[in-house]
């Protein structure tokens, strides 16, 4: 009994112990190349014998990632596959964090959205490896493109001189959020038709939408606004607009016209915008689930045609209709005294979207299989999906397409979700109108027409370059702003909803604000806006 | 059973055997326990070591070890913080408004189901009430999410329709404690008889036989034969919640929080989160975590003590 007892007691510790070290035993050095591998530099495949890597990125939740005709096509051609690590898109940022912080590196960030101040960070730590000579060795694609667009090279470049992720573009996508959109039955049943263009205008027009059933369901269940809030803004997805009203770009910071930064939630115009919302909540203009509601209950309410004025990529998919040119792009409104509105510009360039970490074996490999992202066919596959599936060619030598009608009446969006991974997230691509060669249809035409007169024309510009942050500067705001940034939300919906006075909370407010530290986040972005701008 | 054998009743005048011999003699016993320490020593007292970075500014690649120190500087920050004393509040009122509606209702329940005869009704209702346990926290969120909305939530529709005006239960911060606690109590009320009513099948029928000859009613009998034999289940069980006190399900408190009932509803818990998971603030939401964990092991210390003194049910 005694040995057996024994016996036991060893076999015990020894698992204890080793579970233990491997507990701490994990942290990796820099991974060791392999070379036993060779990667050509041009033409397919990319390996002769086939690798596999692991690749994190945001999941929209449609397909499988392994199950996409796209992601399979191209690990034939190139002989690299994927095991992906996926994190829901709602999530992914959390989950980001963590792959950060617990050294279980991917080899790939795909469509990740890293910030400059994690590129920087995550660079100079050394998770994320220098990319600029794996460029200029084994991405003529990428190549190509930094010496067409010098401008790309500079918005992707770190002020350490590395290059530490390759970026989206998309030159002809201009939307910095979703437009809003009138609901057109609403305002052909009123005889509407002259858009407001003053924030007067757009009051008497809402009061309208609520009266005078607009609907025609003989109840005065007509909705005028309706948002939802998301964890990280309160109804981000009218504010950007309603905001632009008053002369003020959506995000916390914004450069004037004289190279000046500001904080938003401390200016004039923010005050008056709190005022315009109080006012649009007092009357039951503002929908008062705004604050609390989920996405699906708002677009319940859109398909129940009791929207009048909404955040949508396009208004027929939230109010459930066909695609059609009788929904109305808002047109930016402007309050008095504010000569124009403030619209914010999509720049067109978005670095973080690809990124290969220190635990990549195959480093070369894996910059040439996204340099395949930026080729015409690579793009055409991972953006429009294999050809014959929704195009074919008209005219394969000038790149000209027809799509193919979805089988089953089915919305070719839709269908298009299930091949490719390029949906809904910012994919690491090049989009240029020879990828859509012959693809655009009216309906694509007319919501272009719409962003070109009612936003481009109007004097839409990128509120805030996006720059890089020194580590220092970045960890200033980060400990400034994790009890700033909840303090504004929260009065925020507060001076909305009435909760807090505008009239006698104001001064209090902004003077809680500066003693936190609003002057300094402006100061140390003032700071990294003058020397981006110097560069 | 040699175990049995082993470990008969001492006799006083018998010569202790020393510690050793006994844990051999005993060695069946100690293995059964094994796996329960080895769970606690690896899940519970092993990440103790990651504790540190409450210290330290963690930087992820150079490691917990590697990362300098910093002294007191995250404690300071969030004790200068200017929410602070809102959190403070809020969990200490969230928790112990959850204990004093919500540790009750168990015990009259059990106390109720314990006087029902009919074998059917009770499995019924006892079913009935369970149920709502079963149900994960993300569903139940979502259920009272759409159970309060404004526009088309059962619960207000009822209230409307009885012509009283509905409260905005979502987003008024007022209401904010009394929703959570309140579902809190449909979800667990049942599961929590469990316990009482294992304990109540220990009273001895003597006791009530011999009450009933006296005279004695119904409710006389609940009072003062079932209630003090459950009594020291009461009390370990209050002992246990007041060691979990800040601890407050932080998941539902996330999932029903918005930018309106944040005033009532931020407690500790989803600020370590906020600063932790969502602003990758590690060392800054361990030291607040930390901070939370120390407070709870002096309340749950100050509350065992206090039942030593006043009665002879305590932990240790």
């Amino acid at each position: 009994m005694n040995i057996r007892s024994k016996a036991w007691k060893l076999l015990m510790v020894g698992g204890l112990g080793a579970s233990l070290l491997a507990g701490c035993g994990s942290s990796e050095e820099a991974a060791s190349k392999d070379e036993s591998v060779t990667v050509s530099k041009d033409g397919f495949p990319i390996v002769e014998k086939p690798i596999k890597l692991t690749m994190m990125a945001p999941d929209t939740g449609v397909q499988n990632w392994e199950d996409m005709v796209v992601l399979q096509e191209t690990a034939k051609l190139t002989n690299i596959s994927f095991e992906y690590k996926n994190a829901p898109k709602e999530s992914f940022e959390t989950k980001k964090n963590l792959v950060f912080a617990s050294e279980d590196y991917p080899d790939v960030f795909y469509a990740a959205g890293l910030t400059p101040s994690e590129q920087l960070k995550y660079g100079e730590q050394g998770v994320l490896i220098p990319l600029e000579d794996l460029i200029e060795e084994y991405a003529p694609n990428f190549k190509a493109l930094l010496e067409e667009y010098p401008d790309v090279r500079k918005s992707i470049t770190a002020p350490d001189g590395h290059i530490y992720s390759l970026p989206v573009i998309e030159f002809n996508q201009h939307w910095y959020r979703n437009p809003l959109w009138y609901n057109g039955s609403y305002l052909e049943a009123l005889g509407v038709d002259k858009l407001p263009e003053t924030t007067e205008d757009l009051y008497d027009l809402l009061k309208r939408f609520k009266d005078e059933d607009p609907n025609g369901n003989g109840k005065a269940d007509e909705i005028p606004v309706s948002s939802v809030t998301t964890p990280a803004a309160n109804i981000r997805d009218i504010r950007t607009w309603m905001l632009g009203a008053f002369g003020m770009y959506e995000e916390e910071l914004f450069v004037d016209d004289n190279d000046v930064v500001h904080y938003t939630p401390v200016e004039e115009g923010y005050k008056q915008y709190l005022a315009y919302m109080n006012r649009l909540w007092a009357e039951d203009l503002l929908d008062h689930e705004s604050f609390s509601q989920t996405a699906e209950q708002k677009q319940a309410k859109g398909e129940g045609n009791q929207l009048g004025l909404f955040s949508a990529w396009h208004a027929y998919q939230l109010l459930g209709t066909e695609a059609s040119d009788k929904d109305p792009m808002f047109l930016p409104v402007h309050a008095e005294g504010v000569e124009k509105a403030a619209i914010a510009k999509n720049g067109g360039v978005k670095t973080g979207a690809f990124a290969i970490t220190k635990t990549n074996k195959y480093p070369e490999a894996s910059m040439r299989w996204a340099d395949y992202l930026y080729s015409y066919e690579g793009s055409v596959l991972f953006n429009k999906g294999p050809e014959g599936t929704l195009w074919e060619y008209t005219n394969e030598a000038d790149h000209t397409k027809k799509a193919i009608p979805a089988p089953d009446g089915k919305d070719s969006e839709e269908i298009r979700s299930t091949l490719t991974p390029n949906y809904g997230i910012p994919a690491p691509t090049i989009l240029t109108d020879e990828v859509n060669k012959g693809l655009t249809t009216d309906f694509d035409k007319w919501v272009e027409n719409e962003t070109q007169t009612k936003l481009l024309d109007n004097g839409a510009r990128v509120p805030f370059p996006s720059l890089f942050l020194t580590i220092e500067e970045q960890s200033e705001i980060n400990s400034l702003n994790s009890d700033l940034s909840t303090y504004v939300k929260q009065m925020e919906a507060k001076f909305i909803t009435g909760a807090e006075s505008i009239d006698s909370g104001w001064d209090g407010y902004v003077a809680t604000l500066k003693k936190m530290g609003s002057d300094r986040i402006a100061e140390i972005n003032q700071g990294a806006y003058d020397r981006w701008k110097s560069n | 059973m040699k175990a049995s054998k082993t470990s008969a009743p001492e006799l006083p005048n018998m010569k202790k055997p020393s510690r050793r011999a006994q844990i051999l003699g005993n060695w069946e016993l100690y293995l059964f326990m094994l796996p329960a320490v080895l769970y606690f020593l690896i899940f519970h007292y092993a990440p103790m070591y990651g504790i540190q970075i409450a210290f330290k500014n963690f930087v992820p690649s150079k490691g917990i070890l590697g990362s300098p120190w910093v002294g007191f500087d995250h404690f300071e920050r969030f004790f200068n913080s200017y929410y602070f004393w809102d959190l403070i509040w809020n969990t200490f009122s969230i928790s112990f408004y959850e204990l004093a509606i919500g540790f009750p209702l168990p015990i009259i329940l059990a106390l109720a189901f314990n006087e029902v005869r009919n074998g059917k009704f009770k499995k019924t209702v006892q079913t009935v009430t369970y149920a709502p346990h079963f149900i994960s926290i993300v569903v139940m969120a979502g259920m009272i999410i759409t159970f309060l909305s404004p526009s088309s939530g059962i619960i207000i529709m009822f209230i409307n329709a009885l012509g009283l005006d509905a409260p905005q239960f979502l987003t008024d911060p007022a209401w904010f404690k009394t929703m959570y606690v309140l579902s809190g109590v449909w979800q667990s009320t049942g599961w929590g008889t469990i316990i009482y009513l294992a304990a109540l099948s220990g009273v001895d029928p003597q006791l009530h036989e011999a009450a009933i000859v006296d005279g004695a009613s119904r409710f006389k009998r609940m009072l003062h034969i079932n209630l003090p034999t459950i009594l020291p289940t009461i009390t370990i069980m209050l002992i246990l919640n007041m060691g979990n006190i800040l601890g407050v399900g932080y998941e539902k408190i996330l999932l029903l929080q918005n930018s309106l009932n944040l005033e009532s509803s931020d407690v500790i818990a989803t600020y370590v989160y906020r600063a932790g998971l969502v602003d990758a603030q590690y060392s800054f939401s361990t030291a607040v975590g930390l901070f939370n964990s120390v407070i709870n092991v002096i309340l749950l210390i100050t509350v065992n003590w206090i039942a030593r003194r006043t009665s002879e049910n305590s932990l240790w």
